[in-house]
């Protein structure tokens, strides 16, 4: 019985060392960077992190400092290589002992990463009760509240995060809270003061960027070309700038520069949301096999994106709604429903409900979607629509007048058919 | 590293377990697979998380009676560690959006009586260009100068409920950009010196880092324990440096020659309130007191609250850790040694009049400055050093480790970092911090001030009675790797060995 | 009970040598990894440039690939040399395309990644003093991936160099799983270069052992690691022994890893009557000869310069190896099923069964064993050949890694000292499948021994006796397994 025991242990023992030792961190490695130690808070560039955590694999806040800093460089660089070191360095950073805000912190921030936002905020409220005074607790609620369409708590979290360490991520944040209660004044405002010339390249593209959507969403195009030429100036290679400067040649009708900006922009970051722009920038150029190769990579993005783990419901809702199968959209946006109640989600459901016929349903979802107040032409297009497929008439026509009067040209292909079914009424 | 790791193999007791632990690798082995890939970017709204904090991050705060001005209280205060001396293209400007507040409390009642406040304000000359300069810098005031920062200094009396500016545009040291851009450098620094009246002088401006210390002596929060210390690795860094120098009388309440001394900076935030995200008095509260999930609170808080933060100094970390690592038992609990060299003062020293126990950096003004000044302070009998205030050459690692041991309670010991004095010379007049290293010249690869020695003989600067322990490995992972190979290769070995209870023929082994 | 627990688990580890290491992209799916690696030659520059692109921009270029993967494979080349800057001594040195190849390999979610191979060549007055040489891609920052360059010398020594000389992913096969590390971004090398130095060390276009594939991912480190020992050294005695040391070393900790027919050894050699001993030192023998052959061979075929394709090959030689070991299962189970007459010399099985008959034979114990020697065991001929074709079967496929270090033998001019770290490997690989098959033999034998005089229920005794047959059958199993997966991966 015991040989049997022991037995037993042996191969599991011996398949857990080998498993550790070859996905473990490797040798230490010279010490010539030792003396260039800045182990310390969140900013501390990822060498001397590194150079650090292989001196001293137990220092738990610097593994959690490392695990956030990969987070963002995967947010800022787009390259989603970062995250399994993410992963690697919070799981390192969870197994040492002590209850590290900052490592539970990070969990939140990569279960966001992975649309699990319910989890995220789990984290978020555990990093908050280890340390009350972290704003890196309060930042993690505030985005798993927002997603999760929690926005009275999400301003709230987001207002403590301020009073704790306010500063650009503070402010950014309560920007997107106004942008969605539509008063994009103030949105626009903290954006402004959240960058000085002292501010990161990458963070200042940042808040170029989402100028640059302000002034975009509220047909401002020569302004929102200019914030998004001022983004590429502080970080060339800041992807979504290059989207918006394509959205805004299609807006302003140079089609073909359009199409050119798109192709890079989705050669360099093919995430689904500009490859269905693109392809739908294609379409309303009539050139539609080149858009149906968009499409067709739209699902493969979605699929990796699903077997790596992330929740693709949204996205899948949104795509096959206007371009693929009626039916996975709606169960995709239904599921969605059930983990979240966000804006964006309440319109996926109900242009999904819409696509599928059921136009009444669809309009109670609509009205939620738009019930904030979001200054946002398409979630009112949505509604115009199917206020129209139900024959109301004056609602149709007041949604998608406002919708137009919003963003003239907020997309080559559904600011036509907006036009048209407006068109048809009178 | 070992080329082939554990091939040297020690048996395994159960060699049948051996032989089962080789399938078990096979079956793992098979089995591991790369870690999964990472998620795709999302469509939601991802804004920036990490927010520069160097701006705001006090280092180190010294207040000492000036030395070539005995009727004077001399402070300085650092913010933004670790500047490399090429940081270009921004260098390292001071915040706009924050408060730089000197605070002093005269009468013991942890509160603030007068706070000079700094702000900074900056522009560029020459607005079609990001450069630091376009030319030779000779003056402040040279137009090659693009980037330009200065000050607005005011004082706050809260007693009166008064505050008046003392200098609205005083100009900025800028950072050393290099020899050619800044041939002079001492003239930028002695020009970037103002006299406000009143013998009051201000400085703000890079400076080289005053601090001296191994860093490596912090891992032992880790549990690592150092037989090598002695390298100073703060070394070759700049700072951005605030420096100001007062006439005692216009600190002192009454009577009391003892002033307490904190820096704190506050920024705005979106609703234009102001919030203090940074504090600082006594070195290494931060580090080494207060834990780590704390440190955000402290940071917030202000010393008349200081109450909530007791435990930690009358049950303080350090000694348990040390005691962990090395054997050397820890002082008995309650520290009261430590609550007066923290939070109160030591009686006849440094110790106000009526004090609310708060952390505070405590000088006692009427204590003359001394011609030859110890790095360990008041414990090697220097009065007129730390914990009395704090002078640049006060070795505050040392005093501080050696005092957490027990130093003034019958427990004297030499534990250090094997730093013992910065690796530039500090200045005879205000302000007194060296120069900033220049961009150009190469950083070196930092001065050590001493021998290496081992954390526990550190402090004594010489080759210690105690010997070195060796570090614990760090070669967890090859280990491990090693551990798995040795359980099969020394199965297979073991299981070669003849096996004594048979008695038939068969060919074995 | 223990004789099932070890077949249960060698069973599974026979799975393990099935099981394909996930095929994830290791950088995540958007990328496109790009490598380069130059070689500064005395009149000529190489640049071994490669791109590791993940699934979805593979999917991206399909339609221009449009099934034309050569012609595909010419046009991004060319692409890439265009956008590459080379300057030697002051002079631009524009580069041509020598070679390019492109090739599928399956990825995520049933998705393809692409492989792309350019040999790129730019040539120059023949190099008369020290010179810099600046090289820099200007497409490399288009995409989000790892970006790498390399630099080393062709009879010429880099003085100066501010980009390492070996890759850190050998040639984008193996990105190290390092959480302290992030992927390389390097875009330009700045070198100074001398004349005179050793010749490359791998042939130009070709990079055989990154060719081969991560067969074993765990030696890679630890080939790295020997190559560094032994490169540059002047070869004295004791740098020699320490190498051949390090070489058997090597193969032993290579043959630990899965796919070298361990298991199936296992099974082997617990089926095997007696000589147990013999036997493994016959198979052991067999590996080795077989392995260096293959080694020299492939070893030979590369410095010679022809456009072998080594990753052809092993699909081949696996489902060779594989038939290899059916056929040797086959006679197992033929001679399992023989009468049994004096079946005593079944080492683990007839001591069950013996415990069983302990009353019947007790007292001529001994004498009946000497004479029933001859009886029951297996004549020479069969057996001697199972073994040699056991031995081939795990001798097959070459090691990328002692094909590796071959060549860095090959490279420092001693191809003999190459010829004895490859033997010394094979011999490395041998002891440890000895090893393991002794291993499991003698476990097995323990176990009967603990077990003799103790009644065993019939339920035991029974599987006991249909366990030869069964680890016959087993051993059949596997190797068409290995087979179907070499002719697959050979057509597929």
């Amino acid at each position: 019985m015991r040989r049997l025991l022991l037995a037993a242990a042996a191969p599991a023992l011996g398949a857990a060392i080998f498993i550790a030792a070859s996905v473990g961190p490797t040798a230490p490695g010279a010490r010539s960077g030792a003396e260039n130690d800045a182990a310390g808070p969140p900013g501390a560039s990822i060498t001397a992190l590194q150079d650090h955590l292989r001196r001293q694999p137990k220092d738990t806040r610097s593994w959690a400092t490392l695990g956030l800093t990969y987070v963002e460089e995967a947010r800022a660089s787009g390259d989603t290589a970062y995250y399994p070191k993410a992963q690697g360095a919070v799981d390192r950073a969870l197994s040492l002992p002590g209850d590290d805000d900052l490592a539970l912190s990070a969990a939140g921030a990569l279960a966001a990463a992975r649309h699990d936002f319910a989890a995220a905020l789990r984290w978020g409220d555990r990093a908050t009760a280890a340390n009350p005074y972290s704003a890196h607790a309060q930042t993690v609620r505030t985005d798993a509240l927002v997603e999760l369409g929690r926005y009275d708590e999400a301003a709230a979290a987001a207002r403590r995060a301020d009073e704790l360490q306010p500063g650009l991520p503070t402010f950014a944040r309560l920007s997107y809270l106004a942008e969605l209660r539509g008063d994009t004044k103030t949105a626009t405002a903290l954006l402004r003061r959240s960058h000085g010339p002292a501010t990161a390249p990458a963070d200042a593209a940042f808040v170029r960027f989402h100028l640059g959507e302000l002034a975009r969403g509220r047909g401002d195009y020569q302004l929102a070309d200019r914030e998004y030429a001022a983004a590429l100036a502080a970080a060339p290679s800041y992807v979504p700038a290059l989207a918006g400067r394509a959205r805004v040649a299609a807006a302003m009708g140079d089609l073909d520069a359009a199409a050119g900006r798109y192709r890079s922009v989705v050669s360099r970051l093919p995430l689904p949301e500009y490859l269905t722009e693109f392809g739908e920038l294609l379409e309303s150029l009539g050139r539609d096999a080149e858009a149906q190769e968009q499409y067709d990579v739209v699902r493969m993005t979605v699929e990796l994106a699903s077997a790596n783990g992330v929740s693709a419901d949204l996205e899948i809702a949104l795509f096959e709604a206007d371009h693929g199968d009626r039916a996975v959209a709606l169960r995709a946006a239904q599921a969605e429903w059930k983990r979240r109640r966000s804006v964006d989600v309440a319109d996926a459901l109900a242009w999904a409900l819409h696509v599928n016929g059921r136009d009444a349903e669809a309009l109670k979802y609509a009205r939620l979607a738009t019930s904030l107040g979001t200054k946002d032409a398409r979630l009112r297009y949505h509604r115009g629509v199917i206020e129209d497929a139900l024959g109301r008439s004056a609602d149709s026509r007041r949604s998608l007048s406002a919708a137009l009067a919003l963003n003239p040209q907020f997309s080559p292909l559904h600011a036509e058919r907006a036009r048209a079914v407006l068109g048809r009424m009178s | 590293m070992s080329l082939i790791p554990g091939l040297p193999s020690p048996a395994t007791r159960n060699r049948a377990g051996a032989a089962l632990a080789v399938g078990a690798l096979l079956t793992a082995a098979g089995l591991a697979s790369l870690a999964p890939g990472g998620a795709a970017a999302s469509s939601h709204r991802e804004a920036p998380r990490i927010s520069g904090l160097p701006q705001y991050d006090n280092t180190d705060t010294y207040a000492f009676v000036s030395p070539d001005k005995p009727d004077s209280v001399t402070f300085v205060a650092n913010w933004i560690p670790l500047e490399e001396p090429a940081g270009g293209p921004t260098f390292y400007p001071w915040a706009t959006d924050a408060r730089y507040d000197i605070n002093i409390d005269n009468d013991g009642d942890a509160k603030a009586d007068i706070v000079y406040r700094w702000t900074f304000d900056n522009s560029y000359r020459n607005r079609n260009t990001f450069l630091y300069n376009t030319g030779k810098v000779t003056s402040l005031d040279d137009p090659d100068l693009n980037f330009r920062e200065t000050y607005k200094l005011e004082v706050i009396d809260r007693d009166k409920g008064d505050r008046y500016p003392l200098t609205s545009r005083g100009p900025v040291a800028p950072s050393f950009v290099g020899n050619a851009s800044m041939p002079n450098y001492q003239a930028l620094r002695d020009q970037a010196v103002l006299s406000v009246g009143g013998g009051v002088k201000s400085f703000a401006g890079q400076a080289e880092d005053s601090f001296f210390l191994d860093l490596r002596v912090f891992d032992l929060l880790y549990g690592g324990d150092l037989s090598e210390v002695g390298n100073d690795t703060v070394a070759g860094y700049n700072v951005n440096t605030i420096a100001l120098q007062v006439p005692t009388n216009k600190l002192t309440d009454g009577d009391d020659p003892v002033i307490g001394v904190w820096s704190s900076t506050s920024k705005q935030n979106s609703s234009g309130e102001w919030v203090q995200v940074s504090r600082l008095g006594m070195p290494l509260v931060n580090e080494v007191v207060i834990p780590v999930k704390d440190k955000d609170r402290f940071n917030a808080s202000r010393p008349k609250d200081d109450a909530q933060f007791l435990k930690y100094v009358t049950s303080p970390e350090v000694p348990k850790l040390i005691q962990a690592i090395y054997g050397i038992p820890a002082p008995a609990e309650p520290r009261n040694d430590l609550v007066q060299a923290f939070l109160t003062g030591v009686p006849g020293l440094n110790r106000p009049k009526n004090v609310t126990p708060s952390e505070q950096l405590r000088l006692n003004t009427s204590i003359k400055p001394t011609a030859n000044p110890k790095r360990l302070g008041v414990i090697d009998g220097d009065l007129a050093g730390f914990p009395n205030g704090r002078r640049l050459t006060d070795d505050t690692i040392d005093i501080t480790l050696q005092v957490a041991e027990g130093e003034l309670v019958g427990s004297p010991n030499d534990l250090g970092d094997g730093v013992d004095k910065n690796d530039v010379a500090f200045g005879t007049r205000f302000p007194y911090v060296a120069l900033p290293f220049s961009g150009s010249a190469p950083r070196g690869s930092g001065g050590s001030s001493s021998n290496a020695a081992s954390l526990l003989t550190g402090g004594k600067g010489q080759d210690g009675a105690r010997p070195a322990l060796s570090s614990s490995g760090m070669a967890m992972p090859i280990g491990v790797a090693g551990l798995g190979l040795l359980t099969v290769v020394g199965g297979a070995v073991a299981l070669r060995r003849r096996p004594e209870t048979t008695t038939d023929a068969p060919s074995a082994a | 009970m223990k004789r099932r627990v070890i077949v249960v688990l060698a069973a599974l580890g026979g799975l393990a040598l099935l099981a394909e290491p996930a095929a994830a992209h290791p950088l995540g799916n958007f990328t496109v990894n790009r490598a380069s690696q130059l070689v500064v030659g005395l009149d000529g520059l190489r640049v071994n440039h490669v791109q590791d692109i993940a699934e979805v921009p593979t999917a991206q270029a399909k339609p221009r690939i449009n099934g034309d993967l050569a012609g595909w494979a010419r046009q991004t080349c060319a692409a890439a040399a265009s956008a590459m800057v080379v300057s030697v001594a002051g002079r631009a040195a524009p580069l041509e395309v020598a070679s390019a190849t492109a090739s599928f390999r399956p990825g995520e979610a049933g998705l393809d990644v692409t492989r792309l191979e350019c040999g790129l060549a730019a040539s120059y007055p023949e190099l008369a003093g020290e010179a810099s040489v600046l090289f820099e891609d200007r497409a490399a920052g288009d995409r989000v991936g790892w970006r790498e360059v390399t630099a080393g010398g062709d009879r010429t020594t880099l003085a100066a160099s501010d980009v390492p000389a070996a890759s850190a992913s050998r040639g984008l096969t193996a990105y190290p799983p390092d959480l302290l590390s992030s992927p390389p971004d390097q875009q330009a090398a700045h070198l100074r270069v001398r004349p005179g130095g050793p010749a490359a060390a791998v042939a130009f276009g070709a990079d055989p052992a990154a060719e081969l594939g991560p067969l074993t991912p765990g030696a890679d480190r630890l080939t790295a690691a020997f190559g560094n020992l032994v490169a540059g050294r002047t070869l004295t005695l004791s740098v020699l022994l320490v190498a051949v040391l390090a070489a058997a070393g090597l193969g032993a900790a290579h043959a630990l890893a899965p796919g070298h027919g361990k298991t199936v050894m296992a099974f082997f050699l617990a089926g095997r009557s007696q000589g147990s001993l013999r036997a493994a030192a016959t198979v052991g023998a067999t590996v080795t000869a077989a392995h260096t052959a293959g080694v020299l061979a492939l070893g030979l075929l590369v410095t010679a310069g022809t456009a072998v394709a080594p990753a052809a090959a092993y699909p081949w030689l696996t489902a060779v190896s594989g038939a290899l070991i059916v056929a040797v299962g086959g006679t197992l189970v033929r001679e399992a099923r023989r009468p049994h007459g004096h079946h005593h010399h079944r080492d683990a099985e007839p001591e069950l069964v013996h415990a069983a008959h302990v009353h019947s034979h007790g007292h001529s114990h001994g004498h009946s064993h000497g004479h029933s020697h001859g009886h029951a065991h297996y004549s020479p001929s069969p057996s001697r050949r199972g073994l040699v074709a056991m031995g081939l079967a795990g001798g097959l496929l070459p090691s990328p890694s002692a094909l590796v270090v071959f060549l860095g033998a090959t490279a420092l001019g001693k191809a003999w000292f190459g010829v004895l770290l490859v033997v010394a490997f094979g011999a490395g690989m041998a002891l440890t499948l000895m090893a393991t098959g002794l291993a499991v033999l003698h476990a097995g034998r323990r176990l009967t021994r603990t077990m003799r005089g103790r009644l065993v229920p019939t339920w035991a005794a029974g599987l006991a006796r249909r366990l030869p047959l069964g680890t016959a059958v087993v051993v059949c199993l596997l190797g068409s397994f290995i087979a179907a997966q070499g002719l697959s991966a050979a057509v597929g």
